[in-house]
């Protein structure tokens, strides 16, 4: 079973390719079976699912037509600060007074903050500032999906960024109140798990019924 | 007659204006000459640092030094030139620079790094309404800068490779950042460079035709900014602007570029005059 972003390109009969949206939910249940919200906040795109007590997808909200609150928002900031992606979580944490990024748009968050840093704020203020800007958007993605419910499944790519973490935990308790927050160490498999749970599906129902 | 000075600064770069006028305020334009013009890209450099090193090349270019200047004026992001003496709205000063340039303009459509705004006027320079991008950098300089360096080409080479287009690839907004995979993958499918710049000047041309629709732009409009200067997304633009069935007809100036710094000068002129006036 094939997915992702790329899985028009495999080589696959067409029953043999899967959403990614669907795999993130069955991948995350196998992960963590009590999961009912998932967010996934890969390099290209942010997904906010909700799944029922098999992983289902019943509902979902996703953004891949703007750069804003996926993971290539980090790496663009790392760019224009000269800094590597991995290096910005830790910066970030070292905050005392994170300021407020006024911009949405990837593009104008550079030019504003090329003129924080003229103006003397620090990176590690302007670094948290971007993390809890990252994860409001993905707040207002979840709330239109059907919000957060527990318990709540956190994958991909900046899954691995302690600021960014942080700032979701935050902003969880904050909106949702107490939540179990699951994050994997094999996160970024979540999606593959999800199609090869499928595969197994398909094998063992008979041929020609739904999946 | 007096010299003065007009500083336009924006996020990519430092425009700096010269000029020689008798401080007349439009619709009496009196006599005005353009000394000297400079452009200073700010990159990744000190702004401050771009600010004196464009200043003194367009001071040097007219003949003049600094305590001939008896007004500078700034517009855009002023406060960064802590000599100046007064600013004036990128709206106003973009409006006089155009009228300068162009006086049957009846509109200019500003072009930047970031934003882009469409500006109605009317036969006395006066500005009635003005529409401006926000929110979102797609189909910004900065936007076309970014397409550039994804496809290896410089900035200057995009206009001409956009005319030699045959065949322009169909191009809907896209985001300024995630069109690096969006232009990844037209060069995988095979898609030439000139067809993807054309689509991706279409795209940009569809935002812009919009804009000046939406401030109700008819007549003469005068292209300004920095995105002026491309020939492929004028050729563009003037499709678009057909397409969409908007009475404007597009015209350009080689210091297109330094509209709003030319306005702010002659604005800082007036201003100067009427001190004066004041004072006697």
């Amino acid at each position: 079973m094939g997915t992702g972003y790329g899985r028009s390109t495999l080589p696959f009969p067409r029953e043999q390719i899967r959403s990614e949206i669907l795999c993130h939910g069955l991948g995350a249940h196998a992960l963590f079976p009590a999961t009912r919200t998932v967010l996934d906040i890969g390099g290209q795109d942010t997904k906010a699912i909700q799944v029922d007590g098999e992983g289902i997808v019943t509902s979902f909200q996703m953004n891949d037509r703007c750069a804003a609150g996926c993971g290539r928002y980090l790496g663009y900031i790392a760019d224009e600060m000269n800094l590597g992606l991995h290096e910005l979580g830790p910066l970030a944490q070292q905050s005392q007074l994170p300021v407020k990024i006024s911009s949405t748009c990837t593009v104008f968050a550079g030019a504003e903050i090329r003129d924080r840093l003229t103006l003397g704020q620090s990176r590690e203020d302007i670094l948290a500032g971007l993390h809890r800007a990252i994860m409001l958007r993905a707040m207002s993605l979840l709330a239109r999906s059907g919000g957060v419910s527990d318990e709540f499944t956190f994958t991909g790519g900046v899954a691995k960024n302690p600021a960014a973490v942080a700032a979701l935990r935050e902003l969880v308790a904050e909106n949702h109140g107490e939540r179990t927050i699951n994050i994997s160490p094999d996160s970024i498999y979540t999606g593959a798990i999800g199609a090869a749970l499928f595969a197994v599906r398909a094998v063992r129902a008979p041929a020609g019924s739904a999946a | 007659m007096i010299v003065t000075t007009g500083i336009d600064v924006g996020s990519s770069a430092i425009k700096v204006a010269v000029c020689r006028s008798d401080g007349a305020r439009p619709p009496d334009d009196g006599p005005a000459a353009l000394l000297a013009t400079a452009e200073g890209r700010i990159r990744r450099r000190d702004p401050r640092a771009v600010l004196a090193d464009t200043y003194a090349r367009a001071l040097e270019g007219a003949g003049v030094v600094a305590s001939d200047v008896a007004y500078v004026a700034t517009t855009g992001e002023g406060e960064l030139v802590g000599f100046r003496r007064g600013h004036f709205y990128g709206m106003t000063a973009h409006a006089r620079g155009a009228r300068f340039l162009c006086p049957e303009a009846r509109a200019v459509l500003d072009v930047g790094a970031l934003h882009g705004r469409a500006i109605r006027m009317d036969e006395r320079g006066r500005v009635l309404d003005y529409r401006m991008t926000s929110q979102c950098a797609s189909g910004s300089g900065q936007f076309l800068e970014n397409i550039a360096r994804y496809l290896g080409v410089t900035i200057e080479e995009v206009g001409e490779l956009s005319r030699g287009s045959t065949s322009p690839e169909k191009v809907s907004g896209i985001c300024a950042v995630l069109a690096e995979t969006d232009v990844i993958n037209m060069v995988s499918r095979g898609i030439a460079v000139p067809d993807i710049l054309r689509g991706i000047h279409a795209s940009m041309a569809n935002r812009y035709a919009r804009l000046l629709a939406s401030a109700r732009a008819t007549g003469p409009v005068l292209v300004t900014g920095g995105l002026a200067a491309d020939t492929g997304l004028r050729a563009a633009l003037a499709e678009e602007v057909e397409r969409q069935r908007v009475s404007a007809t597009l015209r350009h100036d080689p210091q297109s570029l330094h509209a709003g710094a030319i306005g702010a000068a002659l604005w800082g002129a007036y201003r100067h005059a009427r001190l004066n006036r004041r004072s006697a």
